[in-house]
């Protein structure tokens, strides 16, 4: 067994809450709102409430499982699966993170070159975004959670201050009726809206991470809370601000509805919130790479800078080669069906298997 | 060393390859208000408004304008952008005007680079022109520095007292959903001022109708919550009597099924009497007047929305409203449907004052 982290690199149970936010709530806030809302039209806020109650679910499972093996994945696997198998199921996991990371890397990429600076080259902003992503993982797990909760208390606020601006536009009707659609609508739009609070399986490479890790669970419930309010209120808000046609054209439904915001000293705040919204690019892809990186020292007994450093340079590269919009649309809706299975099939999976081997070994 | 070495030409990269061009406020001239008038089948001319700063302290703009014939409003720009001065950058555009012209061959081929662009903001006015759009905006109005401002403040503080918010997002809004129609005020050159006329009615993207002044009051009556609003009453013995709406609030109720709906409004109105020459306001002649301004809005809106029914356009957004009431709902149906509803207006009056006289 692999020994777990000192004392003095662990944090304290309710910065997971900062971490959970961090991981789920990112860039879908932006771009979200459409493909929920071809599926069940104007109770796609419903659909959100549905996808969130069954990531609790999910998080309940995956704190049984890691209470149960009282360390990181790559070891729960090792005892569940062998060394072999299970070797691989953790480097599929670590792979997976690392694809979102890249996910979120690239679009975060296109949005400043879509809203901000059509002339800004990927590789250019792919080399500072590496070297801050760099900088701050290298600095360890705590350095992330600091990022997490630095972005945090810069960009929640703003979010909600911004719905202000739309609340004066928005027309009640065009939510009702309520549940017009049939179950499986929902069901089908529950899926897509599953993606974009995905993010927290990370938990399973930093639950050795935090102190008395099994208190902390009540924490990632809030966390996940939270990220899933958010989401509602930005649903709800675009859907009465919005005909459901404008809705299903516009890429980025969120940054239009900043684009009517209107200070005397600031003519157009999307551009401002897309500058901050950086440290909510950058939070999510610390820590899937401190988690993917974290991984592979656990599993090949690497240096984590070594990997780090390896890891970037291909993150990098892989974002430079999405050339467009349609690529990176691709890649998405690629992420948003793995992350389907890895939540809603492979997780309940291993929760059942650790449980039934459990037993048979009291048993026999 | 390895380190140092690293940083360093990592610092020379970043220096070297800065590849944004850059836009210096004071090296830009920023686009205020923009038109576009028919030329013929496939072709558009339009003038943009870019006042010029010149370098000083307390400098009064000068009037600038760029007029060129294009295909399309970036085609346009593109020539527009070889007679100016300066870069010219639509960051700052407030107003988006049609001619009647142009709105009745379709305004779709326009208002998609307002709705795709991210320099276009949503709450760019805008209006469509009685006349030619290049003789208002290039006219020098006598009341103000340069046309766009005029318009801009036309547009922006008064006209918002008198339509619905007319701004690119209701447009768009309105426009894409299939529940509404949009509308668009109708303003004019005369002699030497900028004048409201009326509302502009669309099917679509096109232009099929119009809304006299005095009708767009009552249209933004029984459209949405109103704090403004002055009414003309005939009073017995053609005496006129004028009241001011105070606030006004405005519901609409969906009945029967959805084979057969039936759409009523009701309104509700707190207002003043302003004017009431040789009309003695007390006790009963007030209950009166009430009554007479209700019985002619009601008249006038029930006469407006035959007038929609037969255009079948749907600029109050009923469709909206039925759509919300009815589970299961046939959009198809509804479009044939729509011509034949019947609607009910009603309208609520308390006058609760009559000014500080009598």
């Amino acid at each position: 067994m692999l020994p777990l982290p000192p004392e003095s690199r662990k944090v304290s149970p309710f910065f997971v809450f900062y971490l959970i936010v961090a991981a789920q709530f990112g860039l879908g806030v932006f771009s979200f709102q459409r493909y929920i809302v071809k599926a069940v039209g104007n109770d796609a806020w419903i659909a959100v409430i549905i996808a969130g109650l069954s990531i609790h679910i999910v998080l309940w499972m995956i704190y049984q499982i890691l209470n149960k093996g009282t360390n990181d994945i790559t070891v729960i696997h090792k005892e569940l699966f062998g060394k072999g198998l299970g070797g691989l199921l953790s480097l599929a996991l670590i792979v997976y993170l690392l694809t979102l990371a890249v996910s979120v890397f690239r679009s975060y990429i296109e949005l400043i070159q879509v809203w901000i600076f059509p002339q800004l080259e990927t590789w250019y902003m792919a080399l500072i975004l590496s070297s801050l992503v760099y900088v701050y993982v290298i600095g360890g797990f705590r350095v992330v959670v600091g990022i997490c909760f630095l972005s945090f208390i810069l960009t929640t606020p703003i979010f909600f201050i911004m719905l202000e601006f739309p609340l004066r536009h928005v027309h009640f009707s065009h939510l009702l009726p309520i549940l017009d659609h049939t179950a499986v609508e929902f069901l089908s739009a529950s899926k897509k809206m599953a993606y974009s609070l995905t993010g927290f399986e990370t938990l399973f490479f930093f639950y050795p991470f935090i102190k008395n890790a099994p208190s902390s669970q009540k924490w990632v419930h809030y966390g996940a809370a939270f990220s899933t309010f958010s989401y509602l209120v930005i649903m709800i808000v675009s859907l009465m601000y919005f005909t459901k046609a404008q809705l299903l054209e516009s890429i980025w439904p969120t940054l239009t509805i900043w684009k009517i915001a209107d200070f005397p000293f600031l003519e157009r705040f999307e551009f401002m919130g897309l500058s901050l919204w950086l440290f909510n690019a950058l939070n999510s892809v610390c820590i899937f790479i401190w988690a993917g990186t974290r991984g592979l020292k656990q599993l090949f007994t690497v240096k984590q800078k070594h990997s780090l450093i390896f890891v970037i340079i291909m993150t990098a590269v892989v974002a430079v080669l999405l050339k467009n919009r349609e690529q990176i649309e691709q890649l998405n809706t690629v992420m948003g069906l793995v992350s389907l299975y890895v939540i809603y099939a492979y997780i309940p999976f291993l929760f059942f298997y650790q449980m039934i081997k459990s037993k048979m070994r009291r048993t026999s | 060393m390895i380190r140092y070495l690293f940083w360093s030409i990592f610092t020379l990269i970043l220096l070297f390859n800065y590849s944004i061009e850059t836009k210096i406020l004071e090296d830009i001239q920023h686009v205020s208000a923009i038109g576009y008038d028919y030329v013929d089948e496939d072709r558009i001319k339009g003038t943009a408004a870019a006042p010029f700063y010149p370098a000083g302290i307390d400098v009064q703009p000068l009037n600038a304008f760029f007029t060129a014939v294009g295909h399309t409003v970036l085609d346009i720009l593109q020539k527009q952008q070889m007679e100016s001065q300066r870069r010219l950058a639509t960051g700052r555009l407030q107003n988006f005007l049609i001619s009647k012209d142009l709105a009745k061959h379709g305004v779709a081929e326009l208002t998609d680079p307002l709705a795709r662009s991210t320099d276009i903001g949503r709450d760019v006015y805008m209006a469509v022109v009685d006349g030619s759009v290049e003789e208002l905006l290039t006219f020098k109005y006598p009341n103000a520095p340069t046309s766009a401002q005029y318009l801009s403040d036309f547009m922006e503080r008064n006209l918002k007292d008198i339509v619905p918010q007319p701004t690119v997002h209701a447009f768009l809004d309105q426009y894409g959903g299939f529940a509404q129609d949009p509308f668009l005020p109708i303003i004019g050159k005369k002699d030497d001022h900028i004048q409201y006329k009326g509302l502009a009615l669309f099917k679509d993207d096109l232009y099929v109708g119009e809304l006299s002044n005095k009708e767009s009051y009552v249209f933004k009556l029984f459209y949405e919550k109103t704090k403004t609003g002055t009414y003309e009453i005939r009073f017995k013995n053609k005496k006129y009597i004028a009241t001011e709406n105070i606030r006004s609030k405005v519901k609409y109720k969906v009945s029967g099924s959805q084979d057969n709906p039936r759409v009523s409004v009701h309104v509700s109105v707190i207002g003043e009497v302003k004017d009431a020459s040789s009309v003695l306001m007390k006790g009963n002649t007030m209950k009166e007047v009430e009554q007479e301004w209700s019985k002619e809005t009601t008249k006038r809106a029930e006469k407006m929305m035959r007038k929609f029914q037969e255009l079948k356009i749907d600029p109050l957004g009923i469709g909206e409203k039925v759509r919300s009431h009815f589970r299961n709902f046939d959009k198809e149906a509804w479009k044939d449907r729509y011509p034949t509803v019947p609607v009910e207006f009603y309208m609520k009056v308390r006058i609760v004052n009559t000014g500080i006289t009598e």
